[in-house]
């Protein structure tokens, strides 16, 4: 294939100027904070920069060389541009460039994935690039596919990006198969070859599903044209909206039209601002948020202290308007039996404990009041819910359930002079939020009063469509930055995003120690949104004294055993009880070692932790003799580890090797009378 | 069989023996309980991270499924990880088994 070197797209040019600031300043051994600062800052200067060269027609090359001038003394020097220059075109060269103006798209499309089943050394990473923008390709590839016929498919191809710095797609076509293990195949069977040749348009069918909004969005764009044509030409026909693969290049300057409809598409581009689903919002826009939050401060309407206060306990709790429009305060009369009973329906918020009191909803337990109403109960007519509970509620009490949320003590102050306003109003209530309603105050929200602020806000920051889950978002991205651990935000928003990372799933962690983690990273991300900057390295000092030493979430709890239960089955083994224990009664020579047997497994239970079926695995030269460690072989994805044993616990299993070699192997061993008798 | 082979140990003896030493202290009249062996595991996972012990050396101990972020070597076990150990395990025993 022919590689072309005269004519570089600017984008790419782009494209790989932030990767290579990206690089240096990975070099330059500074906080991830200042980095992502300084990355940003940069970004935005180079796009400010070459928006005056975007649209010029000249050749790269000329382009370039007037940047370098222009920007010399700046922020880089001409060196680290005449490198990356070259740069570019090594890694131009590494690709194959495909127009879609060119005649010949399909069979070239189709020689790259020959090249590639064929293991070729050529074609390097396996990418190559198509050179226009992205709804137009898709465009071109939907015409493309209705006027062939289709045949049945295997999808080889899987991954497809769309870079957001450019209007160029990057297909990266990866095959199932690795390359050896084609190469391999390719030697053996050359007929098989031949099936994973294919045309082009067959294999994007593919990619559809991941077209298909960018189709959508192009027709708008040329529907809109159309009707402004009409006005102008009076055209009827709908095929002019076949796209000509060449109208980008045959534009010159003295058509104006299409000038006109090229501006016309980049003013759509640029002028709809809006926050996409996954974005999340910067800190300047946190900034001028906070700002006018400020500014409500001693605003006397209600709505507008109950908007800014649940917005911040959105943005640092990472909660749902629906959870915290449901919270009520704690009733001091019934202090003692307040987690008891109200807890059931309500997160309850205790000002003194600086805590948020609610149930989980992975630990959801029948109440009585289900069980009256079983019918109804969605989850109770499953007959193994209702089994399993049934046995497991006389074991467990309701308040084994109940976790907490550490509120942070500017969320607190906030809320204390949220209280002292409804106070001064008159306002009674048990819930903490409450907005006005056409018969009085409710605490429900409408979605219309929460709309009128943000309107009035967002209109300041030029920003249109706001959603919910981009406040979520900021709390995920920027709690990294202050260090938070996963695990610490997981449990104050008890959304998980990699459960791979989480190891808690059988623990119960204490408030204290999860207070002090997100009480600093909270007040650190607080001070920056204030002073507009990313890094301070202010540490508050902050008193979590107060915070009980009460379970912050329990994972699984009802399966981890009360330590009052463990207390009294080493009782009960070292009593003359244990003797009479019908699995272990067997000939006297051998009721000692049985009892010991199970002594030493329910300390390795304890003390070790190992699982059940490790324990079976046991065998005896596993044990080291020398020193207090014992081997042990877990999951068939583990390796096997070498574990520290307590000087008590390696007494006990000293004295098990004692005992006469039956059973060579095996460590654990129970000598039975059954089997004897047999 | 003839010469008297030893019962060996399997996960249904071991759960039936302490499901046994359950009931048997607490709850002699109720329904039979479900009893699972790994309630001791989790409740050694609990105690471990209460009593101050790093995720990483629980992970260690307990043989977690190895991922990105804890990268270690199993094969070699520490000095520090024994010391740990040793410290933790004595407030346990302290807690638990000193029952005299």
């Amino acid at each position: 294939m022919k590689i072309q070197t005269d004519y570089i797209p600017f984008s790419i040019f782009l494209n790989e100027l932030i990767r290579q600031t990206e690089k240096n300043l990975k070099t330059l051994n500074k906080s991830k904070v200042e980095w992502f600062t300084k990355k940003i800052f940069i970004e935005k200067q180079i796009l400010e920069k070459l928006a005056p060269f975007k649209n010029s027609k000249e050749p790269t090359e000329n382009k370039l060389a007037k940047f370098f001038d222009t920007n010399k003394d700046t922020f880089f020097y001409k060196k680290h541009y005449l490198t990356l220059h070259q740069r570019i075109i090594q890694i131009y060269n590494q690709k194959n460039v495909i127009n879609i103006s060119d005649e010949n798209f399909d069979e070239k499309i189709g020689q790259v994935f020959t090249a590639l089943n064929a293991g070729c050394s050529t074609i390097i990473n396996n990418s190559f690039l198509i050179d226009t923008s992205v709804e137009k390709f898709a465009y071109f590839i939907k015409n493309k596919i209705s006027q062939k016929k289709k045949n049945s498919l295997n999808p080889y191809i899987e991954i497809s990006t769309v870079d957001r710095y450019s209007s160029i797609v990057y297909f990266v076509w990866t095959n199932k198969y690795s390359l050896s293990d084609i190469s391999k195949r390719d030697s053996s069977t050359k007929k098989e070859q031949k099936t994973y040749i294919r045309s082009a348009s067959d294999l994007i069918e593919d990619y559809l599903p991941v077209i298909d909004p960018y189709i959508k969005k192009y027709n708008q764009n040329v529907r809109d044209d159309i009707k402004t044509d009409k006005e102008d030409h009076n055209k009827t026909d709908n095929e002019s909206l076949d796209i000509d693969t060449d109208q980008e290049t045959d534009i010159t300057d003295d058509d104006e039209s299409n000038l006109e409809k090229k501006n016309h598409y980049l003013s759509l581009k640029d002028n709809i601002p809006s926050i996409d689903r996954y974005e999340v919002l910067k800190i300047n826009q946190l900034h001028k948020l906070h700002q006018y939050f400020n500014k409500l401060k001693n605003s006397t309407d209600l709505d507008q202290q109950s908007f800014r206060l649940m917005f911040y306990m959105m943005l640092f709790l990472r909660r749902s308007p629906t959870f915290l429009s449901s919270i009520k305060y704690v009733s001091q009369t019934n202090s003692n039996k307040k987690l008891k009973t109200d807890i059931d329906n309500y997160p309850l918020l205790d000002i003194d404990d600086q805590v948020i009191y609610y149930k989980p909803k992975h630990l959801f337990s029948p109440t009585i009041r289900d069980y009256e109403n079983k019918e109804k109960n969605e989850y109770l007519k499953n007959k193994e819910n209702f089994e399993t509970w049934n046995d497991l509620l006389p074991f467990y009490n309701n308040a084994h359930f109940i976790a907490g949320i550490p509120l942070p003590p500017f969320l607190i102050e906030m809320i204390k002079k949220y209280d002292n306003f409804k106070k001064y109003n008159n306002i009674d209530s048990s819930y903490l939020f409450i907005w006005k309603g056409q018969d009085g105050f409710t605490n429900q929200l409408d979605n219309s009063k929460f709309n009128d602020p943000q309107k009035q806000l967002f209109s300041e920051l030029n920003i249109e469509r706001y959603l919910y889950e981009n406040i979520y978002r900021t709390f995920d991205a920027y709690m990294k930055y202050f260090g938070l651990g996963l695990v610490d935000a997981y449990l104050i928003s008890e959304r998980h995003r990699i459960p791979h990372e989480i190891c808690i799933r059988y623990t119960s962690i204490s408030l204290k120690i999860l207070a002090n983690n997100y009480f600093l990273a909270s007040q650190r991300w607080f001070n920056a949104i204030r002073s507009n900057y990313l890094l301070s390295d202010y540490q508050p000092h902050i008193d979590s004294t107060i915070i009980k030493n009460m379970p912050a979430i329990r994972m699984g709890s009802w399966r981890a055993l009360e330590p009052r239960y463990c207390k009294e089955i080493t009782s009960y083994l070292s009593s003359s009880r244990a003797l009479e224990i019908p699995m272990i009664q067997t000939k006297p020579g051998y009721q000692n070692r049985n009892i010991k047997v199970v002594k030493a497994i329910f300390h390795l239970f304890i003390l070790n932790g190992l699982r059940p079926f490790e324990i079976t695995r046991l065998q005896r030269s596993w044990l080291s003799l020398e020193k207090p460690t014992l081997l042990v072989n877990g999951k068939a994805e583990e390796n096997a580890r070498l574990i520290p044993l307590h000087d008590l616990l390696y007494n006990e299993l000293k004295s098990l090797l004692k005992f006469k070699k039956e059973k060579p192997n095996q460590l654990f061993w129970m000598y039975d009378e059954k089997w004897a008798a047999i | 069989m003839k010469n008297g082979l030893p019962f060996e140990i399997k996960l249904s003896l071991v759960e039936s023996i302490f499901e046994f030493i359950i009931k048997d202290i607490y709850s002699q009249d109720s329904k039979a309980v479900e009893f699972d062996c790994y309630a001791f595991r989790h409740r050694c996972h609990s105690d471990f991270y209460l009593l101050g012990c790093e995720e990483r050396t629980i992970n260690y101990l307990f043989g977690h499924y190895k991922n990105q972020i804890y990268d270690f070597t199993y094969a070699f076990l520490s000095d520090e990880i024994i010391q740990k150990y040793n410290q933790i395990t004595n407030k346990i025993i302290k807690d638990y088994l000193l029952y005299e």
